[in-house]
């Protein structure tokens, strides 16, 4: 997917000035973002800031040309330039990080902070007052009784422009995360979590549904420029009217398709592939949408070809996007290629040496490895770079828990989570250490925000899932090892994690067929499930030699003997103990383990209890041989050897006769 | 800076390691260990003295530090320990591999052993164990970014040993240099570009820990041997300082500021900095309510440091309140302490400060009189087993006998049981002062060459363990007494000498060099040299306001001698009877220096013609100096009293108590009146010669004879003296008995002799100004 050179010029253009955009709006994450696609084009550099340069219209200007240049409506370049400099000491008071300053210059003196709080004290109350607008937001009429019970909407300055709308709500959205995240006080604290509000959230919303009713609602795209819309979008989303912020998000990036923001608050809205599916008709078909697309479906964990394919593509535009190499390593990362991986992430390091993001994800996987030295000089890299990153601290983490230093580990979590209570990566591995700790009420507390900020994490559903296994409420743990399932049907971890809870929950079929679910993932034969599906009783002539993981088959013999299901039970114990030797003749297979030991003297037993005592003999001496259980085996050898004999003895007793 | 953990801590890790698993030859284990051991407690030995070898274990690379490792053999033949440290140390190629390598230290010192292998040898409370204990606990509280910083400290700490260890493991280096760069390409760690660091020398990494060993240390040599740190090591720890704002060293380094400005004489500036100090400390243990405890050691400090810049008031009221504070803190060794200082600030300075020092006794709850006072501080030393206070107090009994009651002999029996109590309990640092008081001791007694043998101890002995201003006093002293038998060069040289090794001690050189000058000032008056006299003289006129008796005393006497020499009898008279009077009004004077004034004044009656007066001044004198056995005195009013007898014609009885005398003056090696001695006897022969023999008697000519050799015994001695006047005196005596011989040739020589001084007397004058 080559672009023209005249599309690259247009793509520029727009990139550059949607960069100016998104900093004249303050959204300094979109604005990198943006800005580092705008310099991973595969052309020389001078040439692009040349043609940058002319293509830019009002560049010979001064300060005050593009900022009307970025606005092609004529009535809001009009006000933009009447309100200018009132704007100019706004975002300067933003950048001071003086919000409540900053908000004080285009919207009038509000309530003070502490006035809203009884009423929106608890998210019950919250969701409450936030039912009736759902229902109203569709249309234009707005309803009295919701504004007594919320603080009032003030009286909005009549002339304002959007972008100062923006910039003024956005400041007062910030200043209440700001609020917020000091009043939570310390991790895990009494007031941490969703006790603590952002108590600006109805301000805003009240503020901005104003706004909308007056010019039209949702239907009518004519009006706005998508930046508004972006807000009230993320502020729908910490209301948790999650349905409606979708929609507002969709019409933001249909607007405005260049503020990254969005798109990621709207790729975050997304459960599964399935609601990518039925979005995907709505969004805007441009290159933003495929970026949209490869960030989903990384998320989601689909490894698909189609996926690596539109990637490739992109990458044959922007060869030098760091953004898209690390979607690479990610995508590669999920689908277990850790080797491909970690080669991605290390010339990702060589050509970006101080670019953090993602990086954690780095950590984790040379932390499943595991590499520690290589571990260590990343951590001390990143340490060297920003040691109050939360991306640093989480490499510090798995550093230390790879040490098995878990204190330290979860310190540094902590830090990470001080500096971003929203790095969900930290609240998973800090769950994880807390399970390392035994401290599961931590750990599940620690899993339940993960699974609060992203819900498509498989690690802390099957986290959450460990947590309540450690307290024995096995019906919990199910539950959750069936999310993480759904999440990632892929990893038969997940799938023997749903089978044993079923076990422990006395459900043996449901557990028999978790297991067997386990086993079609995990194995490596392309036929495996049509064999399995017609009842294991085919011969599995590839199903040997470590194809298939012993103890799951192990698990399974197990449960079909509490079924009291000899032959099956036998039959997966004979399975088990296939996986010792090779599929032919000189291939390796597990070798002996001390599972297929335990299945040996499993097998044994039960081939005593069904007389047959060569076989017993055969498998009590193939355990003496190994070493495992030697006593029991001895046992059975002297048994079997004494009916043998005895036997004999009747025999010739019969012969004498 | 890190709290305990530097790298050349972790060098000695491996090397604890190899120890452990027998890796060295077994004749070379002990040196290990003991190489371990020296390492492990690096200020721990007595042998630490030297700060400039505790200074370079710090800041030594690890070639410098391990080098001695290269003499001893490994179990691996042709490879010594050093090479085999160097391949282990080499191993550590990432940050990662020092957490491997405490990991398995911790192994070895755990409580329980992990696994059933058998313990190596090495238990939790032993030395080793402590200290790898010690290191593993630090290096587990370190955070991430402090061990980064140790890591790449040690990779610049063992840069050095690099070509060593590449030389004889050529593979290994060049399979490291090869992964290096892969390293480094692939992650771009300033970790792994080892080579590039060991190239630039980052500045020194620090423990706080060895910070504070260099600086407690530092100070305790400060207030042992009252010295000052060399600028080397002072810059140094100045540099190691402002890093160090957040730990509790700070108030420390006040405390080295105060004793640092104290020694170099500046007063307030020391004063600045010991309040400083206590401010700081107050701060930095405010936690604690017991900071009180220290305020008399505050006071302490305050008293001696105004005593010492002659500030008394000032000192008494600091240790009035500071026995109040030690008192009411119930602290009986900073009590006793304190009211042993009140004693020496009494005796220092007693006359013109009566009212305000008190009594100590009164203090202490006895009854008036120092002898009590001294009885009850020896009493409570030895009820607190206080050694070195009753050592002390001790030394200062036996100052109190010699100077007041007179008793040397008793005198001398208490610095013995000093000395023996110095020697029972190992108290070092009164050694030195111990022998000083002995040789002053036996001084008195006559017993010159013993006392010369006592100071010469101080520096033979104890050296540059004893205190420097005991040191100085001893060389002194050496110098003085090498100066009144003539060797002035010598005296010059030694001067010299420790003048070097005062190291800026505003109080010791501005004493050597009052000596120095006293010695020019002797060696110019025996030359008849009045003017450059003169000038020494003044140059020694400041000095006589610094309160050392001592000095003002042998000031005192040659400013008469300088004054008799200058035909000045008038003055001289005055001056003495001035000095008389004023030791006369002090009850802790030297009862020496009255004397040895007496004998002064006697002389000047002498020399004016006035035999009677002196007669009688000479004799009290003597018999004084006999109770109190202060031979030299009795010798010189001895010799005064003879020559007094020539004049009064009683020519038997001089000869009878010169005759007695001269052995005792040889061992006291007064030269100079030595040689006056044997001019008097030759006087008394040939007064008997001439009064009480038949005048052409055998017995006649057998006195002349005599007298000719005493006055020849006499030149001699006056001439290694480079005394002129005396050698011109003796030669005229000489030509004056020749021609009574009527020996032409001898009168001849003699009057030849005589011309030739007079001639060469200006030479010499100015030859001697110009040195």
């Amino acid at each position: 997917m080559a672009l023209s050179s005249e599309q690259q010029q247009e793509l520029q253009t727009q990139l550059q000035q949607v960069v100016v955009a998104c900093n004249e709006r303050c959204l300094y994450f979109a604005a990198k973002w943006s800005a580092e696609l705008l310099n991973s084009f595969s052309s020389s550099d001078d040439s692009t800031t040349d043609d940058a340069s002319d293509t830019d219209l009002d560049d010979d200007d001064d300060v005050p040309a593009p900022l009307q240049s970025t606005n092609p409506d004529r009535k809001e370049a009009r006000l933009e330039t009447k309100e200018l400099p009132r704007y100019l000491v706004a975002k300067a008071f933003f950048d001071c990080r003086e919000y409540d300053r900053c908000a004080a210059v285009f919207l009038p003196p509000q309530i003070p902070h502490t006035t809203p709080a009884p009423q929106i004290t608890s998210p019950t109350k919250l969701t409450v007052s936030m039912t009736p607008q759902k229902i109203s937001s569709g249309r234009s009429t707005s309803k009295p009784g919701l504004y007594a019970a919320r603080p009032q909407a003030p009286a909005l300055p009549k002339k304002l422009s959007q972008k100062s709308l923006f910039l003024a709500l956005y400041a007062r959205y910030l200043s209440g995360e700001k609020r917020k995240s000091e009043d939570s006080e310390t991790i895990l604290g009494p007031a941490d979590g969703p006790v603590t509000a952002n108590k600006e959230v109805s301000g805003i919303l009240a503020v901005l549904e104003k706004h909308f009713n007056a010019r039209g609602g949702i239907q009518d795209l004519g009006n706005s420029q998508g930046w508004l819309d972006y807000l009230y979008g993320i502020v729908l989303l910490k209301a948790k009217s999650e349905n409606l912020a979708k929609q507002w998000l969709l019409r933001s990036v249909n607007l405005q398709p260049y503020n990254w923001s969005a798109w990621l608050d709207l790729a975050s809205l997304l459960g599964s592939p399935e609601e990518l599916q039925q979005i995907s008709e709505h969004i805007p078909r441009n290159i933003m949408a495929l970026f949209f697309h490869i960030h989903c479906n990384q998320e989601l964990y689909q490894q698909t070809p189609e996926v690596f394919n539109s990637l490739s593509q992109l990458q044959g535009i922007f060869p030098r996007s760091a953004w898209l190499q690390q979607q690479k390593a990610l995508l590669h990362y999920h689908a277990r290629d850790h080797e491909t991986a970690a080669h991605l992430f290390d010339s990702l390091l060589k050509d970006h040496p101080h670019r953090l993001e993602g990086l954690e994800i780095y950590s984790n996987l040379l932390y499943v490895l595991p590499n520690r030295p290589r571990l260590a000089t990343l951590a001390a890299m990143a340490s060297n770079t920003d040691k109050f990153r939360p991306e640093t601290n989480c490499i510090l983490g798995n550093y230390y828990s790879l040490i098995s230093e878990h204190e330290k580990a979860v310190l540094h979590f902590r830090r990470a989570l001080t500096l971003d209570r929203n790095f969900q990566a930290a609240w998973t591995l800090m769950g994880h250490e807390y399970i390392e700790l035994k401290n599961t009420q931590a750990a599940i507390e620690s899993y339940r925000r993960a699974v609060d900020t992203n819900r498509k994490d498989y690690r802390a559903w099957y986290g959450l899932g460990q947590g309540y296994e450690m307290l024995e409420c096995y019906s919990y743990s199910l539950f959750y090892y069936q999310r993480a399932a759904a999440l990632c049907p892929g990893d038969p971890k997940m799938w023997a994690a749903v089978g044993n809870a079923y076990s422990k929950c006395n459900k043996l079929a449901n557990a028999i067929q978790a297991y067997k679910r386990a086993l079609v993932v995990g194995s490596q034969i392309d036929n495996a499930t049509s064999s399995f599906a017609s009842g294991g009783s085919d011969p599995l002539a590839q199903a040997v030699g470590g194809a298939l993981d012993p103890q799951i088959l192990y698990d399974i013999a197990c449960l079909y003997e509490k079924d009291s299901n000899w032959d099956e039970a036998a039959a997966y114990m004979e399975l088990t103990l296939a996986q010792e030797e090779g599929a032919e003749e000189g291939d390796e297979g597990l070798g002996v383990t001390q599972v297929t030991s335990r299945a040996r003297l499993w097998l044994a037993r039960y081939c005593y209890g069904c007389g047959e005592w060569a076989r017993t003999m055969e498998l009590a001496n193939e355990l003496c041989q190994d070493g495992v259980e030697v006593e029991e085996a001895k046992g059975l050898v002297r048994d079997v050897r004494a009916r043998l004999q005895l036997g004999e003895v009747e025999e010739e007793g019969e012969m004498d006769e | 800076m890190p709290r305990y953990l530097t790298p050349s801590k972790i060098c000695l890790l491996p090397l604890i390691d190899l120890y452990l698993s027998g890796q060295t030859a077994s004749s070379a284990r002990l040196d290990v260990l003991h190489f371990i051991a020296s390492r492990i407690s690096i200020a721990g030995g007595h042998d630490g003295n030297d700060i400039d070898r505790l200074t370079e274990s710090l800041t030594g690379d690890a070639s410098d530090l391990l080098k001695p490792l290269q003499d001893w053999a490994s179990d691996i033949p042709g490879r010594n320990v050093y090479d085999i440290l160097l391949q282990r140390l080499w191993k550590l190629d990432g940050l990662d591999s020092l957490h491997v390598l405490f990991d398995q230290l911790g192994e070895r010192t755990r409580a329980v052993p992990a696994s059933d292998k058998p313990r190596t040898g090495l238990s939790r409370a032993s030395p080793l164990g402590q200290y790898i204990r010690r290191c593993c606990v630090e290096f587990t509280r370190l955070q991430f970014a402090d061990s980064q910083a140790l890591w790449s400290a040690f990779v610049t700490h063992r840069a050095p040993t690099h070509e060593t260890w590449a030389h004889r493991n050529p593979v290994d280096a060049a399979a490291r240099i090869a992964e290096g760069d892969l390293l480094s390409a692939s992650l771009e760690s300033p970790a792994q570009n080892w080579l590039a660091q060991g190239t630039e020398r980052v500045d020194t990494y620090l423990s706080t820990d060895d910070t504070d060993t260099l600086l407690t240390f530092s100070i305790h040599q400060l207030q042992k041997l009252g010295t000052r740190l060399p600028d080397s090591v002072r810059s140094k720890v100045q540099l190691w300082m402002k890093d160090q704002w957040d730990s509790g060293v700070q108030s420390l380094q006040h405390f080295l500021a105060f004793f640092e400005h104290w020694k170099a004489g500046q007063y307030t500036m020391a004063l600045e900095s010991l309040h400083r100090y206590f401010d700081y400390s107050l701060v930095a243990k405010s936690g604690s309510d017991n900071m009180r405890v220290y305020y008399q050691y505050a006071l302490l400090h305050l008293s001696v440091l105004h005593a010492d810049f002659d500030c008394w008031d000032e000192s008494v009221e600091a240790m009035d309140e500071c026995i109040a504070t030690a008192r009411e803190n119930q602290d009986s060794a900073c009590l006793n302490f304190a009211l042993s200082w009140l004693l020496y600030l009494r005796q220092a300075k007693p006359a013109s400060h009566a009212s305000p020092f008190g009594t100590v006794s009164g203090l202490g709850g006895a009854g008036g009189g120092e002898q009590d006072e001294i009885v009850f501080l020896k009493a409570k030393a030895r009820e607190t087993k206080h050694w070195s206070l009753l050592s002390s107090t001790l030394l200062d009994e036996s100052k109190l006998e010699m100077y007041r009651n007179g008793m040397t002999a008793r005198a001398l029996e208490h610095v013995a049981q000093s000395a023996y109590l110095n020697m029972q309990h190992d108290l070092r640092n009164l050694m030195p002062i111990a022998d000083l008081f002995e040789g002053a001791s036996l001084d008195r007694l006559g017993q010159a060459h013993l006392a010369v043998r006592m100071y010469e101890d101080v520096e033979a002995t104890y050296g540059k363990q004893s205190p420097i201003s005991d040191r100085v006093r001893a060389v002194c002293r050496l110098a003085y007494g090498a100066a009144q038998s003539g060797q002035y060069a010598d005296s010059l040289r030694m001067l010299d000498e420790v003048a070097s090794s005062a190291m800026g001690v505003l109080k010791l050189e501005q004493r050597i060099t009052g000596f120095t000058f006293l010695v020019q000032l002797t060696r110019s008056l025996r030359r008849g040299d009045t003017h450059a006299a003169g000038y020494y003289f003044s140059q020694l006129q400041p000095l006589r306001t610094f309160g050392d008796p001592e000095m003002d005393f042998e000031i005192g006497l040659l400013e008469i001698h300088l004054l008799l020499q200058r035909q000045e009898p008038e003055r001289a008279l005055k001056t003495v009877n001035v000095h008389i009077r004023s030791l006369k009004g002090t009850s802790s004077a030297d009862i020496a220096h009255r004397l040895h004034y007496l004998v002064l004044k006697a002389k000047i009656f002498a020399l004016s013609q006035q035999p009677t007066k002196c007669f009688s001044i000479a004799l009290r004198a003597a018999s004084t100096a006999r109770r109190h056995s202060l031979i030299p005195v009795l010798l010189e009013a001895l010799n005064m009293l003879a020559a007094i007898l020539n004049d009064l014609f009683e020519f038997g009885a001089a000869r009878d108590i010169l005759e007695s005398t001269l052995p005792w003056i040889h061992e006291t090696r007064q030269m100079k009146l030595l040689a006056q001695a044997f001019v008097t006897l030759a006087e008394a022969h040939v007064g008997a010669a001439g009064h009480a023999c038949i005048h052409g008697s055998g017995e006649q000519a057998q006195h002349m004879r005599l007298a000719e050799t005493h006055i020849e015994r006499s030149r001699e001695v006056y001439a290694s003296l480079e005394d002129r006047s005396g050698m011109l005196e003796c030669l005229i005596m000489k030509a004056q008995l020749a021609r009574w011989r009527n020996d032409d040739a001898s009168v001849a020589q003699a009057d030849a002799l005589y011309m030739q001084l007079l001639a060469d007397g200006p030479e010499a004058e100015t030859g001697f100004l110009t040195t």
